[in-house]
């Protein structure tokens, strides 16, 4: 501005108009001087030849007139003549003579003593002297003299004249050049001067006057298209600079990808600072700190000064609610600053309020006269003694209030324009301060907070790590309550466990304890309701007490004394809490006075959830440990009691077996014939009694695996015909056929001999049983599966034959095929138990295949060398088609996703004793692979995994077919429960886990002990066949029922998971068995499918609806059709019910 | 005649043990406790001893065991008895000494099958 300002005083005293002005006054002078120069010469001239002439015609006229006169001597009328001439003014002198003898001598009167020659010799006058003659003849002289006297004063009047009218002259032309020159040249230029100065400054916006149409209009014009191109240039160079910002963006960012949010905070703090930097001299000072209170601090000392106030008052304004908060004082008297602060301003309100809202400043000349102020604050300023008046100045920023600059001045009244001025353009530097200290206050809360929860989210996590990784309670409880202490930055914490029976709270970690002081807690319980985590557990949420000192209450307890007596002043108590009922307590101590911030109490909340999730697994855990180590007792005990028991048996048993051989023998000896067959029967009884205890105790010692294996190696032939020959009598009993098909070569077999033979000897003891005048065949052959050595002993009858579900129930202990056949047939129901047992243990296994009523075919395969194939898995069985191999025991419950070995570990402690099978997949896409494989009733699935994520596994298995009705129990450390259930998860747990919650929910959704039972109630021998089997083959078990009634019978006996109903039947039909099923309560859950014949009618549609799940028509599907129909619907149905969702569909 | 010596205290199965064994021809017998057999054994000097292992007082174990390491009874062979089915009480009564084992209730033609075998290995050195 200084350098403009010179240049325009330069530019006036230089000026184009004045020098153009100068130039032409000095032209127009020099050309009048000339002129009036010329002209007065000429005007002498002229005159003079008037002088000349009148000289000459007055010498003329003397001539004429005097030669008489002269001749005649008439002195008179000479006189005379003289005196006629002197009228002329102008002639000065006359002297008329005769014959040199002067006759008349006239003069003007100033001249009449001055003779001719003076006149002649003086350059004043013009002198003549002429001859007067008469008749040619010299008769006197005349002499003249003309005054130039006039012509001298012609002349000054004519040069004034003239000087005059060039002064005239002149000051005409500098007006109008001077008009002209500032009118077309001075004033264009000069606006051309401003324009090209703003273009200077960089002012690029300013319009240029191009309208003048002559030589300046040209230049504006240029000076206009010069400033466009500029701005085209700088616009350009500001693209580039964008582009070349964007660019090294662009590469920082690719160079500094892992540290972009820091570079981010860093080129915002930069910036901020930057700014700041670029404000004037009192924004550089305001800015040299960005402490808000500072800033507004300094502003206000800056506003006093700037103004030459006396005192300021910064306020801050709060969008939330709208009112202006005083922040920083200056020189405001304390008492005053405090009621300001604690009178926040409303928009509209008071000098700073008005000012807001009107968004310029206000003037107060005296607050006590203004009428807007509130009376409790004059009434302060009244006792204070203050009489002031204010300016009032909203601090704006792009239009928004962001606060008020308040300065008081005790010279009442209005301060100069000018100070409010310098106060405005102040403030709006000062609201780019507060605005960028407030900015910079806001990124360092945020740091701060990102910081924290950063820090709270690594505690969580590891937290969450020790409650998921160990059982172990203390370690848990210490790791929660060291971060407990470290995250809420007091100086030492500790975490109880409540004792219901008791109602008090033990001590059960801590951090950074004093020994007196834990000492202290553990001796001294505290009880629910007393004491500050008594009194946080009671009331169920937290307590905090700011200073120990200060509170009366407690001070007499021990714990408080040693609490003063370390120097802690102030805690923090939180109930540990689940479903209402009281855990435990977790407490923080710290050595300074002062309320906990929310911040604190909710960390430890979070922190004292996790606890009681610990505490819970760890009691679940130790219910479950010490639950198993009852049953293992409890075994022990049985396995005790059985060997005490068969031992306290066998003694009497010696005596009855014993005396009644004795006496067969003794009878038959003394010829009492007729003794002998009872004495057999009570000899028999014996026996039977003896092989009861030796098959229960050797299945408690295979059960309880104390049951040992003898292996040796022995020749497969030799051992057969022994066997044949010790059960031949029995094979005879019943006129039986014993057949023996052993094939060429047997060769030896490593495995315990005597099990061996006595799994060959039960199975024909049994089929010797069960056929009557048949053949009974015991085949032998060695194979070879996948390079292993296999022996296959076969025993098959043509006796009664078994149903399929009698063949299911085969193996297991304590069961025959009906308990009929024990009273029928005898024997203890425990041989194929034993048998299997001993197959499996040498790592063979038995099968069955049977048809009611054609006889059975039992196949032994065993490893020919036990040790070998012990590890090895079982080639499959050649047959597949009625043949129901061993129970499918090793059946997959639960499908665990996770690549924590942590989570799986313990999912497989805590399963395993519920009972469940578990498989473990530690990535996405092996847990994708063996759910198809395995088709496990319940996946549990984590979410952050590497490689393929929780969501994306979720999703493709929803996209499967085969498994996508297996329910998926998301386990996760983020709550993302919407995403999990949109994703299709049938429920949502955050870890750590709580195992309680994890249970029944897996047991909600597990199929309990497969395979399930399936009824099917169906008057179709054929029908019936086809369906029973094709279930079997998915590993159901099947129930079959010829009609409602039978249906009802079997249901008593056993519940079925789901029923497959007929409607025609004959005794009962479908819709009378539905409407029974449906009374009992048990019942009534059961889904039911629908297969019928029949057209059913509107009314039987009525009758079924809401009863049954799907109404087949046996007509309308091929059987194939039908049956793979059924599969899938009993498999859905199944688990449709399994998981809580029942939907009912009509066909 | 060959003499047999039946260590048992249940009397019912002396009684029936004596009873079969006499009717089976051997010169039987009985004592009812462990001290007492290990002692008549020295006088009696029997051919084969068939012993209980649960008896009063000194138990068959250790009767065997004493039987085994005194002198006079140390080559007459010895048949254990017992009701006890437990692996570990058939190796202790092997440990002790005994020649054989069985398990009650006794097969007779079995036992009597050993005893024949007993004394026929002992007759012939």
């Amino acid at each position: 501005m200084e350098e403009i300002r010179s240049q325009k005083r330069a530019a006036a005293n230089h000026s184009v108009s004045k020098r153009f002005t100068y130039a032409l006054i000095g032209v127009v002078t020099l050309l009048l001087v000339i002129f009036a120069t010329v002209a007065i010469f000429v005007d002498i001239r002229r005159i003079d030849n008037d002088l000349q002439n009148r000289l000459e015609n007055a010498a003329k006229l003397a001539q004429v007139s005097l030669a008489v006169p002269l001749w005649n001597l008439d002195a008179e009328t000479i006189n005379h003549f003289a005196e006629a001439l002197l009228l002329d003014e102008s002639l000065a002198f006359v002297k008329i003579s005769s014959e040199g003898q002067p006759i008349a001598v006239r003069g003007q009167p100033e001249y009449q003593r001055e003779d001719f020659s003076y006149f002649s010799r003086s350059s004043q006058f013009l002198a003549r002297s002429d001859d007067i003659s008469y008749n040619e003849r010299k008769i006197g002289t005349i002499q003249l003299a003309v005054s130039r006297e006039n012509v001298r004063q012609e002349i000054l009047l004519n040069i004034s004249g003239i000087v005059a009218l060039t002064i005239l002259i002149i000051v005409a032309i500098s007006l109008t050049s001077i008009v002209i020159t500032r009118r077309y040249i001075a004033h264009p230029l000069l606006k051309l001067q401003n324009s090209a100065g703003l273009i200077a400054g960089g002012n690029l916006e300013a319009p240029i006057d191009t309208t003048s149409q002559d030589e300046i209009g040209h230049l504006a014009r240029v000076l206009d298209a010069m400033r466009g191109s500029i701005k085209g240039l700088i616009g350009k160079l500001r693209e580039s600079t964008e582009k070349l910002e964007e660019y090294s963006e662009t590469l920082e960012q690719k160079v500094e990808e892992r540290t972009k949010e820091l570079s981010e905070t860093t080129q915002e703090l930069t910036r901020t600072v930057e700014e700041l930097k670029a404000l004037g001299e009192v924004g550089r000072a305001v800015s040299s700190t960005l402490d808000l209170e500072t800033v507004l601090t300094t502003i206000g000392a800056c506003a006093t000064k700037l103004s030459g106030t006396n005192t300021a008052a910064i306020y801050e304004y709060d969008e939330k609610t709208e009112r202006l908060f005083l922040r920083a004082t200056y020189e405001v008297e304390k008492e005053l600053a405090e009621w300001l602060r604690l009178h926040p301003v409303r928009i509209g309100e008071g000098a700073i309020g008005r000012a807001a809202a009107e968004r310029k400043p206000i003037q107060i000349a005296n607050v006590f006269e203004a009428g807007i102020f509130q009376g409790s604050m004059l009434e302060l300023m009244k006792r204070l003694g203050l009489q002031t008046g204010l300016v009032a100045i909203p601090l704006l920023r792009e239009d928004r209030v962001v606060g008020g600059l308040v300065v008081g001045h005790k010279t009442l009244g209005y301060l100069p324009q000018e100070i409010v001025d310098r106060l405005q353009n102040f403030a709006t530097q000062s609201g780019l301060a507060i605005q960028n200290a407030q900015l910079f206050q806001e990124l360092e809360a945020r740091t701060r907070d990102l910081a924290r929860s950063v820090g709270e989210l690594k505690a969580l996590g590891d937290v969450g790590q020790a409650v998921s990784s160990t059982l172990d309670l203390p370690t848990v409880l210490t790791s929660i309550v060291s971060h407990a202490v470290e995250l809420s930055g007091t100086d030492t914490g500790a975490i109880y466990e409540y004792d219901d029976k008791t109602k008090e709270f033990h001590l059960r970690a801590s951090h950074q304890m004093e020994e007196p002081l834990a000492q202290a807690l553990r001796s001294n319980p505290i009880r629910l309701g007393s004491g500050t985590v008594g009194r946080a557990a009671a009331r169920g949420e937290p307590i905090q007490v700011a200073d120990i000192l200060e509170e009366q209450e407690y001070r007499a307890s021990p714990t408080r004394s040693v609490l003063r007596q370390l120097g802690y002043r102030s805690l923090l108590a939180i109930p540990l809490l689940r479903e209402g009922r009281v855990m435990g307590g977790l407490s923080v101590y710290r050595r300074e006075a002062g309320n906990f911030s929310t911040e604190v109490v909710n960390l430890l909340q979070t922190l004292a959830t996790q606890s009681v999730l610990a505490i819970q697994n760890a009691r679940l855990f130790q219910e479950i440990e010490d639950k198993s180590q009852q049953v293992q007792i409890a075994n022990q005990h049985k396995s005790e009691f059985l060997a005490n028991m068969s031992h306290e048996l066998r003694t009497p048993l010696n005596a009855i077996i014993g005396y009644s051989e004795m006496l067969e023998e003794e009878a038959e000896d003394l010829g009492q014939k007729a003794f002998i067959p009872d004495l057999e029967k009570i000899h028999g009884a014996g026996k039977h009694l003896l092989s009861l205890i030796n098959n229960v105790l050797d299945l408690s010692k295979i059960e309880a695996g104390k049951m040992d294996l003898y292996l040796e190696d022995f020749a497969i032939a030799p051992m057969l015909q022994e066997v044949v020959a010790t059960v031949k009598p029995l094979v005879e009993k019943n006129r039986n056929t014993l057949k023996v098909d052993c094939a060429e070569g047997l060769g030896a077999m490593r495995a315990d001999l005597t099990k061996v033979r006595q799994t060959l000897f039960n199975l024909l003891s049994n089929a010797s049983k069960f056929t009557e005048q048949g053949t009974i065949t015991l085949g032998a052959d060695r194979e070879r599966v996948n390079g292993d050595e296999w022996i296959r002993f076969g025993v098959s009858d043509t006796g009664i034959g078994m149903s399929s579900e009698q063949t299911m129930k085969l193996f297991q202990a304590f069961t025959q095929a009906d308990t009929s056949t024990t009273r029928k047939y005898g024997g203890t129901g425990l041989g194929l138990a034993i048998s299997q047992k001993f197959c499996q243990m040498m790592g063979g296994e038995i099968t069955v295949e049977s048809v009611l009523g054609q006889g059975s075919r039992f196949t032994v395969r065993m490893p020919a060398d036990a040790n070998e194939s012990k590890a090895k898995p079982m080639p499959p069985p050649e047959e597949s088609s009625v043949t129901v191999a061993h129970a499918p025991e090793g059946a997959v419950s639960v499908l665990v996703i996770d690549d924590d070995p942590t989570v799986y570990d313990l999912m497989r402690r805590f399963l395993s004793k519920e009972g469940l099978q578990m498989v473990a997949a530690r990535n996405g896409e092996e847990g994708i692979r063996l759910a198809r494989e395995l088709r496990p009733a319940v996946i549990t699935l984590d979410v952050l995994m590497p490689g393929m994520d929780g969501w994306a596994v979720l999703t493709a298995l929803k996209a499967d077919p085969v498994v996508a009705d297996i329910p998926v129990i998301m386990l996760s450390i983020m709550d993302e429960k919407q995403m999990g259930y949109a994703l299709g998860a049938a429920d949502y747990l955050t870890k750590p886990i709580d195992w309680e919650r994890l249970v029944a929910i897996l047991q909600r959704y597990e199929c309990a002990r497969p395979p399930c039972p399936v009824l099917i109630v169906e008057d179709d021998t054929g029908m019936r066949e086809m369906l029973r089997r094709r279930l079997e083959k998915e590993a159901w078990t099947v129930i079959e029922a010829e009609n409602g009634r039978v249906g009802l019978e079997r249901m008593a006996e056993r519940q079925p998971d789901l029923i497959l109903l007929d409607l025609m039947m004959p005794e009962m039909d479908g819709f009378e068995f539905l409407d029974k099923i449906r009374q009992q309560d048990a019942w009534r859950s059961i889904p039911v499918i629908v297969i019928t014949a029949k057209e059913l009618k509107p009314e039987d549609r009525q009758r079924l609806n809401g009863s049954v799940e799907k109404i087949l028509q046996k007509g309308a599907y091929s059987r194939d059709e039908l049956i793979s129909e059924v599969r899938n619907l009993v498999t859905a149905a199944t688990r449709t019910r399994l998981g809580g969702a029942k939907e009912i569909s009509h066909a | 005649m060959t003499k047999i010596l039946c260590v048992e205290d249940n009397e019912d199965n002396l009684f029936m043990l004596q009873r079969r064994l006499t009717r089976a021809g051997f010169d039987v017998t009985v004592s009812r406790n462990g001290a007492e057999s290990v002692e008549w054994a020295k006088t009696l000097l029997p051919d084969l001893i068939v012993m209980d292992l649960n008896l009063p007082g000194l138990d068959g174990w250790e009767a065997t065991r004493r039987l085994k390491n005194q002198p006079e009874t140390k080559d007459i062979p010895i048949i254990v008895l017992t009701a006890d089915s437990k692996k570990n009480s058939r190796d202790k009564a092997l440990a002790a000494g005994c020649d054989e084992f069985d398990t009650k209730p006794i097969d007779f033609q079995g036992l009597v099958g050993k005893i024949q075998s007993l004394l026929s290995r002992s007759a012939k050195p």
